[in-house]
């Protein structure tokens, strides 16, 4: 899953005495998928999130240790916990319930080419992932959105591994009962 | 093999782009292509990573794609952010020397924009509205002038002259949205808009006030004259102050 490969420890070396091209390379390996993530998962600010996830980064670095794969889900864990803040604040603010579906701001999609390529549509997508509990669309966005393993998404969410996996098994088992019968949501 | 186990490897498969071998593993494979596709679209703009890949030397190349509206920031929030950076000051001053480097200067649509803005709000790099006036120059300069327009006006109505700042602030954000209805630049308002990025901060907000207003006026010059069409108010009004073209 890493992008960068053997290069992640220089890189690693080098942005933790400050250079600037060692920061760019760290960034660019993971901000895009951490943007896509908080922004399916419904972020109000997904651009502001990353950046506070990435001085909580700098902040960190000195004392984080582990490669390339150890360091995106260190960096998403931030990123989820900074999510579930926004989300915590959202709800001080607000009663209403429409961001529970962690859905907003998703664009529109062709759906033709959805078709030609043999995947459900955007709309199917969304109607799937929304009827999933919210501990399953955790699961399911930290080990589809953003690539983690089962362990790596137990530790993000705070919960065992096999907790994880049934959570998982339920969410994945509930999208295939809803696509064998056809209902739609 | 439990069933838990099964649907962990339908979707490991699924993830790792494996063909899919029955019915149940092509649902599964289905969504997590479905999915992927749809969280595609919500990454940093495919030409600003690329900027980003083509700039791990240390002059970062600002090309701005997009513009994202700066997000407001409640006082409460900055000091919470500044109670963090201060606890781990000593360590953040040495690990955020590079990040700082990386993302300052950054400009609306860059995708090291919203580090910029967090670095400033965490009072680390110079922010304010001589950095933002950096950021619609070069907006400007990459041929989105109304967008400039647009971040130079929200920049200069947060300067401390108020009177002044307000109207400056006001004769740009006219200025932007008749560059964007229009759709022509008129020349001499980039120009105009770097001497403009020059004298904020420098406290002098009269100067400020007069070239938003030029900026204003050379827009308004610019404007393709439609026959029939109202008259264009002459420049000039009794309060001295440089005039204001229709629409107003």
């Amino acid at each position: 899953m890493s992008m960068m490969g053997e290069s992640f420890d220089s890189a690693l070396a080098a942005a933790r005495l400050g250079s600037d091209w060692a920061w760019r390379v760290l960034y660019e390996s993971v901000a895009p998928s951490v943007r896509s993530y908080l922004s399916f998962r419904g972020s109000d600010d997904p651009d502001g999130l990353v950046g506070d996830v990435f001085l909580a980064v700098a902040q960190g670095i000195g004392t984080f240790e582990g490669g390339a794969d150890a360091f995106r889900s260190w960096v998403f864990s931030i990123a989820h916990a900074r999510l579930v803040d926004e989300r915590r604040k959202r709800a001080r603010r607000r009663t209403d319930s429409t961001d529970s579906l962690d859905l907003a701001g998703i664009p529109d999609q062709s759906n033709v080419e959805a078709e030609v390529l043999g995947r459900f549509s955007s709309e199917r997508v969304i109607e799937l992932f929304s009827v999933l509990s919210p501990d399953q669309r955790d699961v399911l966005a930290l080990r589809i959105v953003a690539d983690l393993s089962l362990e790596e998404t137990a530790s993000i969410l705070g919960k065992r591994v096999g907790a994880v996996k049934v959570l998982q098994h339920r969410g994945l088992s509930r999208l295939r009962k809803l696509t064998k019968e056809g209902v739609t949501i | 093999m439990g069933k838990s186990s099964i649907s962990d490897r339908d979707l490991a498969a699924a993830l790792a782009g494996v063909e899919p071998s029955d019915a149940d593993s092509e649902v599964i494979a289905e969504f997590v292509s479905g999915l992927r596709a749809e969280v595609e679209m919500m990454g940093f703009p495919q030409d600003s990573e690329a900027q980003i890949l083509a700039a791990t030397a240390t002059v970062p190349a600002v090309v701005p794609q997009v513009v994202a509206s700066p997000v407001p920031i409640s006082p409460r929030r900055l000091r919470a952010r500044l109670a963090v950076v201060m606890a781990s000051m000593m360590a953040l001053l040495l690990a955020t020397a590079g990040v700082g480097l990386a993302a300052d200067g950054a400009a609306p649509g860059d995708p090291l924009y919203g580090l910029d803005l967090a670095m400033e709000r965490a009072g680390i790099g110079n922010g304010k509205a001589h950095e933002r006036l950096a950021e619609a120059v070069a907006l400007a300069e990459a041929g989105q002038l109304s967008r400039g327009l647009d971040h130079a006006a929200a920049a200069v109505a947060t300067l401390p002259e108020q009177a002044q700042a307000a109207a400056a602030g006001e004769a740009l954000a006219d200025a932007a949205a008749r560059l964007l209805e229009d759709g022509n630049a008129p020349t001499g308002v980039s120009d105009l808009l770097s001497r403009l990025a020059s004298v904020v901060g420098t406290g002098d907000g009269q100067s400020v006030a007069e070239i938003a207003h030029q900026i204003r006026d050379t827009v308004e010059r610019g404007r393709p004259q439609v026959p029939g069409g109202p008259p264009t108010e002459p420049p000039g009004r009794p309060d001295g102050l440089p005039g204001r073209g229709p629409g107003s």
